[in-house]
């Protein structure tokens, strides 16, 4: 009788334990919740690395890509970090860089790419950094010589350079050239109206507009949906290990800029965008300009792309200063 | 005596007499191509020139020039732009963009628009009205002359004399 009793009670225990476990079903255990890592975004400023002329110091500017790409990853050495971040020595690594030159020339300082450049070749070799960008003349209005040779990084343009994939519609450095991509930004705001929407800012998701088939890019305007859409392009999702933003200088009003005097890292495209987007309003409220709301595309990018969060409970901010 | 004046005029012109400095236009848009703004300065990029994309030109639509920011011009009416970029020796740039905006009245409503000419600028004559702005190291100059909207732009401000000076000749000697 004893045994029959026992074995009753191991059937309503695993029938109590089974009904749990379905009701529970789809949701997350209480511990996974409670340990699920942040996305972390890390900026670092230094006063001393652009002064009020736009000059920038390469050391110090250097000396912040180290620091910020080891305060992202945890690792204690240059290799490493970009080891942890998926680089490896095989790789191509495609650069997005933004030389859009119109009004006030915002296009990547010639020392942040002289670092990453510097940085990336401790585990790829020189020739195997790819910086692109639209169009020759984007790259020459940016400051940048195209090199297409077998010496040194390359420069490249989509409409010289590579031809584009039909397919995802992106430029072929970006589908069938580069192994991994880096997605360097400029600290741009735009604030361009569409009809009755607004594009506050131009960062990381527009970025990329620029690797799309040049007559698809007139299709972000106005668009949060395929502004999301493009950095849930394959190719894009897939490669991207990094995202960078050079705010040494940077807008805080459409042509009015200001020296920020930072970078912002992040593996999580929607949180970095999330961070830099702070950063331009932080400066609007100090200049007691009317902070922006926050753009439609990161929601999109979150909930229908599952690109990252702009929730910033779910966001690690790590601010340093030099 | 208007026929004797008109010839004398013509003969004039066709010497090159009255033509300072020379001024090229692009056939396609009528627009003018700028001169060499100084000694030392020669083309760097350019002349490229970006019309609407219903009407591209050679090399292509506002687009494909300022992207999502084109949007505001063509909501005043814009044409046609000539983009050109001039450089020295010692790394000192000057960009010029002459927009088409298709009237004066467009070209002016341009020039009051915050979202091209922004707030905090100085005003200027260069024979006419300018609004200048000067974000260091950046100096700028932006003016309308009948249908154009103007944009002057130096990267090294301690030539914002000499930028002056070249807006006013485009805008009394070019347009």
């Amino acid at each position: 009788m004893i045994r029959i009793k026992k074995r009753n009670m191991f059937f309503k225990v695993v029938i109590f334990a089974a009904l749990t476990a379905v009701l529970l079903e789809g949701r997350p255990a209480a511990s996974a919740v409670q340990t699920a890592p942040k996305s972390k975004v890390v900026t670092v400023r230094s006063p001393n690395a652009v002064n009020s002329r736009n000059q920038c110091q390469p050391l110090e500017v250097k000396a912040m890509l180290d620091q910020g790409l080891l305060a992202l990853t945890g690792k204690t050495s240059i290799r490493e970090a970009w080891t942890a971040l998926g680089l490896t020595p095989a790789d191509i690594v495609g650069i997005k860089i933004n030389c859009n030159s119109w009004t006030i020339k915002l296009s990547p300082h010639p020392e942040l790419v002289a670092a990453l450049t510097e940085s990336l070749s401790s585990v790829v070799p020189l020739n195997n950094i790819i910086f692109y960008d639209m169009t020759k003349s984007d790259l020459k209005d940016g400051g940048f010589t195209r090199n297409t040779s077998s010496v040194g990084p390359r420069f490249l343009a989509n409409d010289a350079d590579a031809g584009y994939d039909e397919q995802e519609r992106l430029t072929r450095i970006v589908t069938s050239t580069c192994t991994k991509l880096i997605n360097l930004a400029s600290l741009k705001t735009v604030d361009t109206t569409y009809g009755n929407k607004t594009l506050a800012v131009s960062l990381f998701f527009k970025n990329h507009v620029g690797s799309l088939i040049a007559d698809d890019a007139p299709k972000s305007h106005g668009d949060f949906d395929f502004i999301a859409a493009v950095l849930a392009k394959p190719s894009i999702r897939k490669k991207t290990i990094l995202n960078l933003c050079d705010g040494l200088r940077g807008t805080y009003k459409r042509g009015v800029p200001w020296y920020w005097a930072g970078i912002v890292l992040g593996v999580d495209p929607v949180a970095s965008e999330y961070a830099a987007f702070q950063v331009i309003n932080e400066k609007r409220i100090q200049e007691k300009e009317k902070p922006f709301e926050m753009p439609p595309y990161l929601l999109i990018a979150e909930k229908k792309y599952g690109l990252g969060t702009c929730d910033p409970a779910n966001i690690d901010w790590v601010r340093l200063e030099r | 005596m208007k026929k004797e004046y008109i010839s004398v005029l013509a003969a004039l012109m066709g010497l090159g007499l009255l033509a300072s400095p020379a001024v090229r236009t692009s056939g396609q848009t009528g627009l003018p191509i700028p001169p060499i703004p100084g000694p030392g300065f020669t083309i760097s990029s350019g002349p490229e020139f970006y019309g609407t994309e219903r009407r591209p030109l050679e090399n292509g639509h506002i687009f494909h020039f300022i992207d999502g920011g084109g949007v505001v011009y063509i909501n005043h009416g814009f044409r046609a732009v000539v983009h050109i970029i001039f450089a020295d020796q010692n790394q000192n740039s000057i960009t010029v963009d002459i927009f088409d905006m298709g009237n004066a009245e467009n070209a002016l409503n341009t020039y009051a628009d915050e979202s091209i000419c922004p707030g905090g600028y100085a005003m200027i004559s260069i024979g006419l009205e300018a609004k200048s702005y000067h974000f260091e190291p950046d100096y700028f100059v932006y003016f309308v002359k009948g249908r154009n909207l103007v944009y002057c732009h130096v990267n090294n401000d301690a030539l914002s004399g000499l930028l002056t000076a070249y807006a006013k000749t485009i805008a009394t000697e070019v347009l």
